[in-house]
């Protein structure tokens, strides 16, 4: 019977009286309990009163509860960071998130705010990763390359060095993560994830490109990424010397095949020209033959 | 309403699990364990199982602590005594740790628990036969602590509408006959579809659910819609 009320109706105002009408049963406000959450401005224990027709602004058109959505990314990035120093211990995984939540007075339970826990807690790492990365782009820690290629080689390998570097904690676990971000419900995720990295750091290396360039560029840095990153799981090396040779060796590859690509643009373009042409007047299909 | 209910469960109590086999194949075991990998428990999780009378979730949720090799406790609450008593029979027969399952006659409107005190509230197909169900609600978010969950597996709104058609003739023209044929009962079936009839939809019960002020809520339809599983937090 409530599906055929509710259906017909469809509109926010509806909505929000369908949700006041279980209010005066609910009696007296007996529980302490805000309907919004602590971080509502309104804060009182009023379900965006039916008298006022826009919903008294905490609900978009489609009823959604703005505040409250914040509220409880809120409380599930505050879970995740306090469960990455259990990653040593339980992998990324659901134990993991359990042991972090509880660290934080949550009972164990809480971890079903996650569908993917393990994957969630990689990915949540990832972009945290990515954060600070970008945070010491902009700060100038990390200094952008003036004029010369050799400034540019240098920026690059460190800048892949210093995110590198901050899977260092969990590195015996990483490959669990990899596992976990390829499975193809969270490799899209992850993939935005590296686009975001690679744009932070084309962005700060000076790359203004509008050609098909900042394509290659991307993809350049994004192979050398992964595959350094894949290098550096292995690596037995002192310090990870392996590994940045790896990353300095493909960057300098990166930044020759980039210049020369630049150089010879023209060169290219009257190539394809001319072989398409001659093309043409083999096959007898040009005009002015 | 409140005495019909008492009555209902009362007279099927003996014949409760054969007739949940018969009527839906067996299924409802499969639904029952979907609900348990759902909340996915550890032995430190409080359970509170509200209209568990029979024990169907507080045995599973002990089962699956124990396969972890933990041991941990169940509080099953019922407001039919004779429902509890099936379940401290069946208890006996599972050998379990009595020690481990306290037995509580009381009203899910009006839980004797403490405030804060659960880290994980379930309600198995009893939710529906509350009278007031924003109430029992209310309940459930006030002895559940921060963080803690609330899971309702509860008959729902089929989908899509041509299975709907034959999942109503099934349950108004097999159900009472079959109950009439295996319990010797006809009025507690007709009850039991009815009621089914009645409760909100998948959407509308969510909203109940947030009204309460739980957040985080979603739910899971299982076998197109029969049963769904909501869930909910109280953060």
């Amino acid at each position: 019977m409530f599906c055929r009320v509710l259906s017909k109706t469809g509109n926010l105002a509806k909505a929000n009286n369908f949700r006041a009408s279980f209010r005066p049963i609910i009696g007296g406000g007996s529980t302490s309990r805000s309907y919004s959450g602590s971080s509502n401005p309104n804060g009182s224990d009023n379900p965006s009163g039916s008298s006022n027709p826009n919903g008294s602004g905490q609900f978009l058109n489609d009823g959604h509860d703005v505040d409250g959505d914040r509220y409880e990314n809120d409380v599930k990035t505050k879970i995740l960071k306090s469960s990455l120093p259990h990653v040593p211990l339980h992998g990324w995984s659901r134990d993991t998130v359990a042991a972090g939540a509880e660290d934080l007075g949550y009972p164990d339970t809480v971890h079903g705010l996650f569908r993917d826990p393990g994957a969630e807690l990689a990915l949540y790492f990832y972009s945290a990763s990515n954060d600070s990365l970008s945070r010491l782009l902009r700060d100038g820690t990390l200094v952008g390359p003036k004029e010369s290629k050799a400034e540019l080689t240098v920026f690059l390998t460190n800048t892949i060095k210093t995110r590198l570097l901050m899977l260092q904690p969990y590195l015996n676990q990483w490959p669990q993560a990899i596992a976990l971000l390829s499975k193809p419900s969270n490799a899209p995720h992850a993939l935005s994830n590296l686009m975001t990295l690679v744009n932070d750091i084309c962005y700060y290396a000076g790359d203004r490109s509008i050609d098909t360039r900042w394509y290659t560029r991307r993809i350049g840095l994004a192979t050398i990424y992964k595959s350094s990153e894949l290098h550096l799981l292995q690596d037995k090396s002192q310090g990870y010397d392996d590994t940045w040779h790896f990353v300095r060796r493909a960057v300098e590859e990166c930044v020759k095949l980039d210049t020369m690509l630049e150089s010879n643009a023209q060169l290219a373009k009257d190539v394809v020209t001319a072989s398409v042409s001659t093309a043409k007047n083999i096959l007898g299909l040009s005009w002015n033959r | 309403m409140m005495f019909l209910v008492h009555q209902v469960f009362k007279s099927v109590a003996d014949s409760y699990d054969a007739m949940n086999d018969v009527m839906s194949c067996g299924v409802h075991r499969l639904w029952k364990d979907e609900l348990m990998r759902t909340l996915d428990p550890s032995p430190r999780t409080r359970l509170l199982d509200v209209a568990g009378g029979t024990g169907d979730i507080a045995f599973r949720y002990l089962k699956y602590i124990s396969d972890m090799k933990g041991d941990g406790h169940v509080t099953i609450a019922d407001i039919n005594g004779s429902m509890l008593e099936e379940g401290k029979k069946r208890a006996l027969n599972l050998e379990l740790n009595q020690g481990n399952v306290s037995w509580v006659e009381c009203d899910a409107e009006n839980l004797p628990m403490e405030s804060d005190s659960y880290s994980a509230y379930t309600i198995a197909f009893g939710i529906r036969n509350v009278t007031h169900i924003e109430k029992a609600l209310d309940e459930a978010y006030r002895v559940l602590e921060p963080g803690g969950r609330f899971l309702c597996l509860e008959f729902s709104q089929v989908n899509p509408a041509a299975l709907r058609w034959f999942y109503d003739q099934y349950s108004f023209n097999v159900i009472p006959v079959m109950g009439h044929i295996v319990a010797g009962q006809w009025k507690p079936y007709q009850y039991l579809v009815e009621s089914i009839r009645k409760f909100p939809c998948q959407e509308d019960f969510k909203y109940m659910i947030e009204s309460a002020g739980f957040r985080c809520v979603t739910y899971t339809n299982l076998t197109f819609g029969v049963v769904a599983i909501h869930s909910g937090f109280k953060l």
